[in-house]
């Protein structure tokens, strides 16, 4: 049983910077995060001795460059190449550098610039696996792994397409009213959804995430600290990852989650009724299915059932999930997208939303998936948090 | 003119050679005989580096076809839809594939081959029957590739 995160507060979530593309590099949107984080705490940038951060465009910069751009003196650095794990890891990281008193206040960011030919070089370019194993074979980056394991989810589970509809349909529901949503102005309806042009096997249109650009961060520190600040903070009630879990399967339709959520569960002290809200890393809506029966809210291949029978949306009384949009209607600003659910999260539970807020919203769980090497993603992460 | 990606690792350059004949050359450990792929410079198993380029059975499991309607690579652009497919090989990995057998469905047994793309690199092929119906189907233009 590993340690408690007790004392350790999240505060200060900032989204922003949300475009289709951006001729900005990504120090600009790491950057903006900090300013931000900054205005909305009060501390001066002083104050911040640690800063984790999630980019996969920041070459040639790194986490340890940052510092000299931002006149920064860090004594806590993370560089976070978990790709939709990020928020999660990083918290990890920066909660246990907290209570060991390594780092003070640790700015955890991230955040992706998306430059007109980006994402082809993105993919293209992602592992030495997905090199000489999936992009030979003519899809865009991820979406062959995940045609095939939303087909192979369809063929053992009985799930229909308006049940992946249902996840996105609600979602766009969330999205309105949520500044950096690129679809918030953009209803979808089911029958919009089921009419969108096939991408890739079950895939169609608004199955998939839009890259673009965008920046996501939120501050670690000491509870102590965030109520001499006089600052809405969250505690964390439990987190856990596991990274390339079930590695025999033929196809990935569980992951790490289903490894470590009944410790999870455990540690933070509640369960799946407890929760006010989920957040699940939605690239795809057959993942954020894997992730509702891997967290527990249904039994194992029971989502598609779960979602024709919970209402998803912020004001439905049932389950709001993904409630400023999630990917699928904000945007996936790259490694930002990690952070995304989180960072909402962080301001739900706090009563801080920036769109729709769920009526008395306290707890929350968060997942966090990523990092598509080949034929699966290799990291599953989970926060369980709770509003100080 | 358009062709596939044609980049591929330096570690999968013996399949650059790999005869095109309806069999399946890949990598196999030479201390523990774990077959292996993609291609990686030690075993995955033992960690080992005694690394053989070795044929191996090319019979396969079928577990999910995905039949694209977009790419943004103009070669597959030009010639949708396209099929995909993963398959569980009987000697241990998952490979993905161009598809040959386009009606097959999941479970169904196929076989696995080396076969080159129209960049000239090379790639996987799954296809129904045995090699010498694969070879036919090369001879064939406008089935594969
Ligand atoms: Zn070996």
């Amino acid at each position: 049983m590993s340690t408690a995160y007790t004392g350790v507060a999240l505060a200060a979530p900032v989204s922003l910077g949300y475009t289709r593309t951006s001729t900005h590099a990504a120090p600009w949107f790491v950057g903006g995060a900090l300013e931000a984080m900054l205005r909305q705490s009060g501390l001066p940038k002083s104050a911040v001795d640690g800063l984790a951060v999630g980019s996969f465009t920041l070459a040639p910069d790194s986490v340890v460059t940052l510092t000299q751009y931002y006149g920064l003196e860090a004594r806590f650095l993370e560089s976070l190449p978990f790709g939709g794990a990020s928020g999660i890891v990083a918290l990890r990281r920066a909660a246990r550098a907290v209570q060991c008193g390594d780092a003070e206040v640790i700015a955890c960011i991230g955040a992706d610039t998306n430059h007109t030919e980006g994402f082809r070089d993105l993919v293209a370019n992602f592992s030495g696996f997905s090199v000489d194993a999936s992009w030979p074979y003519g899809a865009a980056g991820p979406n062959l792994p995940f045609s095939l394991i939303t087909a192979r989810y369809i063929a053992e589970t009985g799930a229909t397409r308006e049940d992946f509809g249902r996840v996105c349909v609600a979602q766009r529901a969330n999205a309105r009213g949520f500044p950096q949503a690129l679809f918030g102005n953009k209803p979808l309806s089911m029958e919009q959804y089921l009419a969108a042009r096939q991408v890739a096997g079950p895939l169609h249109l608004f199955d998939c995430v839009m890259p673009c650009a965008g920046a996501e961060g939120f501050l670690v520190m000491s509870e102590d600290r965030a109520r001499s600040l006089g600052i809405p903070h969250a505690r964390v009630l439990a987190a856990d990852e596991r990274h390339n879990a079930f590695a025999a399967d033929d196809v990935q339709l569980r992951a790490g989650w289903n490894a470590f959520a009944p410790q999870l569960w455990e540690r933070a002290g509640c369960g799946p009724q407890d929760m006010h809200l989920l957040q699940t890393y939605d690239d795809y809506p057959v993942i954020s299915m894997l992730q509702m029966e891997a967290l527990g809210f249904c039994a194992p291949g029971g989502a598609p059932e779960f979602v024709r029978s919970t209402v998803l949306t912020n004001d439905g009384g049932g389950l709001p999930h993904n409630t400023s949009g999630g990917q699928l209607s904000v945007g996936q600003a790259g490694a930002a997208g990690g952070f995304l659910g989180l960072v909402e999260a962080i301001r739900q539970i706090t009563g801080r939303a920036l769109g729709q807020q769920v009526p008395g919203a306290r707890r929350a769980v968060v997942g966090g998936y990523g990092m598509i090497n080949y034929d699966r993603g290799l990291c599953s992460a989970a926060a369980v948090l709770e509003g100080a | 003119m358009n062709l596939p990606p044609s980049r591929r690792s330096d570690v999968s350059a013996a399949l650059a050679d790999a005869p095109v004949d309806g069999s399946l050359r890949l990598q196999h450990c030479g201390s523990c005989g774990t077959v292996q792929y993609p291609p990686r410079e030690r075993c995955g198993h033992c960690l080992a580096d005694a690394l053989i380029w070795q044929e191996i059975s090319g019979a396969a499991t079928l577990l999910a076809v995905s039949t694209l309607s977009h790419s943004l690579e103009p070669w597959f652009a030009e010639r949708l839809p396209w099929q995909v497919a993963s398959l569980r090989l009987d000697a241990g990995p998952v490979v993905f594939a161009h598809l040959a057998a386009s009606r097959a469905q999941p479970h169904a047994r196929l076989r696995v081959a080396n076969a080159r793309d129209a960049s000239g690199a090379w790639c996987l092929v799954a296809f129904e029957g045995e090699a010498n119906t694969f070879v036919r189907q090369l001879e064939q233009p406008g089935i594969w590739p």
